[in-house]
């Protein structure tokens, strides 16, 4: 906690931003270990809404709007509602997946103070060492020495998103046009894995001799329509809409 | 209070099309091919307007003095609906011969490049003017050729071998041949992504389409368990990949893989946070071909997938995988290479082990080709370790010669699965040699390149990474490799003389194969035995593939 609040000090020497960080760096880590400690899964849920809506503040004040909104819009939204219906999907009162036996939660622990040593170690230790410089007039960093300015994008657009949407149609037009593939391989896949005909499982079919029964040797899940298999249309059905 | 900023026009910069001229083609015909297979009866009508617009493309590139594209352009639109002429009613029929067609196209593509970016015109000093494109964001260099020739001749392949079986086994969907393609464009992206972003979501692409292909078999239990289970673990790996890449952007503020690379050789650079980001991509990677910690998913992948896509994955996703592992810790990550090499050495020891020893007690041939395909790894990551052109280019080459010996040995597999159904295993193999010896013929001939005996392939491929590795001081690497190709050679030929020396069981049924498996297993084998006998034309351009966009 001291670390980062002498971090929150030395970068933005201002009250009110000072106050905000506080107030959200204690709902964040609050509502993070409220996700993990509470018994009901669904209040769990609850809390990591609220510790996404803690982080996208912390943007805020790090003067990120955009990166903020899209943390409320994706995280808070989209991904929560993904969450919460699985949740409801599986039962509310579905509460083994919380066992956990000593040895695993032994590893969990390990494994957790590990990453937080590693990020600590690695992001923050070198912006309080010594060797940091995060005066208002400090000049460039030298060698061994770090400077706090992170991402240096022009100042003067509106919290990034010209920026991005600058870069999107420029420097990245490439993988911008590739990530629209990447939509459509989804969709086809979607379209494949959720199709609505569909047989059950071989294994759960009803065994009927032994295995080697037929004749041809035919796949164990040969059962299906003739040709060309696309999806919406019922079984046997003529081409709709003729005339 | 966005939108009331004033904004000065913005710039588009121009697109040099040609600079991913195959990707571009398949893609179009996966999204033909797509809105064909909607079309049902009416496919003319989906067909002949997508002619049109080909034709008229290729036209004006012939005019632009672009006479190979427009070639290209102007033969697919012809086939297209000549294609569907051709068979009326036999819709899956359509989309295997059109997603044929466009990878010949791809190929021919390929080679324009090729050509136009080589220097000297086919002396022999020839060598490639590495080109980046797209403010950097792609490389045209000898990763993405060499890269896209293999993929790119892996589809081709696959797509006759596996049509047969898709046929019997009821799963040949229509969206099947589109999903490959996009696949294989994702696999060709991967080899010339030249940032991380367009890296990753290159990488997702094919990894995407993968999922969905390795669960097409949804009847089958272990294909809807293969599906899921790379499914979940790939979507892990990627996330690790995803932060290793973020760490690494944070360590050195780029993202074009060139400048990370000048970046991190600075003095003023973070290591620590830079050394993190590379274990991360070291593990991400590591997981996507199989290196032996991360490798625990292939087995059941590999053996639950339908064949024909275990096929596809083993050939294509490893050589695309390296492309990628080349290009990040070759041009990404020099700077760190007192780090990286011996981890990477020290994994491809335990993969070449690790391998070799578990696919020794393999009873299921599947299974044991997958455990193979994890030795295969940690050969061509010897060549990775090696950090010099020889090593670069013999990686590629390695990763060719395996993707067609493993076709091969997938195709039989695959004839014979087709008539015993199921899996197969070392003692439905007994006798095959006397009931079906062009089968066990072929068979044996890829288990062979795969062992990396003289006259095939895989000689080639194994002799020139060793040579890279003694070269560059790493001989306890090779002495492992040989160790393991020896352990590897006893399991390989242990399948030879289980189908030449013992007696056939009569109740088995005998392996057949169909008109498209002749073809796709007898140009395999041919190439097998081409690549060994006559590597220099292929070796060249692998030689000529050391140079990097740096």
């Amino acid at each position: 906690m001291t670390l980062l609040a002498q971090a929150a000090e030395v970068t933005a020497g201002d009250t009110a931003e000072v106050t905000l960080f506080w107030v959200f760096a204690v709902l964040g880590l609050g509502s993070a270990l409220a996700v993990i400690t509470l018994r009901n899964i669904v209040h769990g849920a609850l809390m990591l809404v609220l510790n996404f809506l803690a982080i996208a503040g912390l943007y805020l004040t790090l003067q990120s709007a955009f990166l903020s909104i899209i943390q409320v819009l994706v995280y808070g939204g989209a991904i929560m509602v993904l969450f919460l219906f699985v949740i409801m999907l599986l039962g509310v009162d579905n509460d083994d997946l919380l066992q956990a036996d000593g040895r695993n939660r032994l590893l969990a622990i390990i494994g957790g103070a590990l990453l937080a040593g590693a990020i600590t170690f690695a992001f923050v230790g070198p912006y309080t060492s010594a060797a940091s410089i995060c005066a208002e007039e400090a000049p460039a960093a030298a060698a061994g020495q770090y400077d706090c300015v992170g991402l240096d994008y022009e100042e003067d657009d509106g919290a990034g998103v010209a920026f991005i949407g600058r870069s999107m149609f420029t420097t990245y037009t490439y993988p911008f046009e590739l990530s629209a593939l990447l939509l459509t391989v989804a969709t086809i896949g979607a379209v494949i894995l959720a199709r609505r005909r569909d047989l059950t499982p071989e294994d759960e079919d009803e065994v009927v001799g032994d295995e080697r029964a037929e004749p041809t040797g035919a796949h164990p899940d040969d059962r299906g329509d003739p040709d060309l298999v696309l999806e919406g249309d019922d079984a046997g059905a003529e081409p709709r809409g003729e005339g | 209070m966005f939108l009331a900023q004033a904004t000065e026009p913005l710039e588009i910069p121009e697109v040099a099309w040609s600079s991913f001229a195959p990707e571009l083609a398949l893609t179009a015909a996966a999204l033909v091919l797509l809105l064909i297979a909607i079309a049902k009866g009416r496919q003319q009508l989906v067909a002949v307007p997508a002619a049109v617009v080909s034709l008229a493309a290729g036209i004006w590139l012939v005019t632009q003095q672009l006479v190979v594209p427009g070639g290209v352009a102007i033969a697919l639109g012809l086939a297209l609906p000549a294609l569907v002429f051709a068979f009326p009613r036999r819709g899956s029929l359509v989309q295997a011969w059109g997603a044929g067609l466009a990878l010949v196209g791809a190929l021919v593509l390929t080679g324009w490049q090729y050509l136009t970016v080589l220097e000297g015109g086919g002396t022999e000093v020839a060598t490639i003017v590495p080109q980046a494109a797209l403010a950097g964001a792609l490389a045209n260099d000898g990763i993405a050729f060499f890269t896209r020739i293999t993929v790119y001749l892996t589809g081709l392949l696959v797509v006759p071998i596996g049509y047969g079986y898709l046929q019997d086994r009821r799963i040949n969907r229509a969206e099947v041949e589109p999903l490959l393609l996009l696949a294989v464009v994702g696999m060709a992206a991967l080899g010339t992504a030249n940032d991380l972003i367009t890296l990753f979501v290159a990488l997702e692409v094919l990894s995407l389409a993968l999922y969905v292909l390795a669960g097409l078999a949804r009847r089958d239990r272990r294909s809807q368990e293969a599906s899921l289970k790379y499914f979940v673990l790939g979507a892990v790996a990627s996330a690790i990949l995803l932060y290793g890449m973020a760490l690494t952007y944070v360590a050195s503020g780029e993202l074009a893989l060139p400048a990370i690379g000048s970046s991190l050789g600075l003095v003023t650079t973070d290591r620590v946070v830079a050394t993190l980001g590379l274990a991360l991509i070291t593990v991400g990677l590591g997981f996507k071909v199989a290196l032996v910690p991360f490798h625990l998913w292939t087995p059941d992948v590999y053996q639950g997938s339908p064949t024909n896509v275990t096929a596809f994955m083993a050939a294509a996703t490893k050589a695309a995988g390296f492309a990628a592992i080349l290009r990040l810790y070759l041009v990404a990550f020099p700077g760190l290479q007192g780090l990286w090499v011996p981890v990477l050495a020290v994994l491809a020891a335990l993969t070449m082990l690790y391998g070799a020893y578990l696919a020794l007690v393999q009873r299921d041939l599947k299974r044991m080709l997958a455990y193979s395909s994890i030795t295969h790894a940690g050969y061509a990551t010897i060549g990775v370790v090696a950090v010099s052109d020889a090593g670069l280019s013999g990686t590629l080459w390695y990763l060719l010669t395996y993707a067609v010996s493993t076709l091969g040995a997938f195709a039989c597999v695959i004839a014979i699965e087709r008539t015993r159904g199921g899996e197969v295993g070392l003692l439905e193999l007994r006798g095959l040699g006397r009931t079906s010896p062009a089968i066990a013929g072929i068979l044996s001939l890829c288990l062979l390149s795969l062992a990396g005996l003289p006259p095939t392939a895989g000689f080639v491929g194994k002799l020139v990474v060793f040579q890279a590795g003694v070269q560059a001081g790493l001989t306890w690497l090779v002495v492992i490799g040989v160790l393991s190709s020896v352990v590897a050679a006893f399991f390989y030929l242990r399948i030879a003389g289980t189908m030449f020396l013992e007696d056939a069981d009569p109740a088995l049924p005998l392996p057949a194969a169909s008109s498209g498996l002749t073809v796709g297993t007898a140009v395999s084998a041919a190439l097998v035995v081409f690549l060994g006998i006559q590597p220099q034309l292929f070796l060249q351009v692998a030689d000529s593939a050391a140079a990097l966009v740096r």
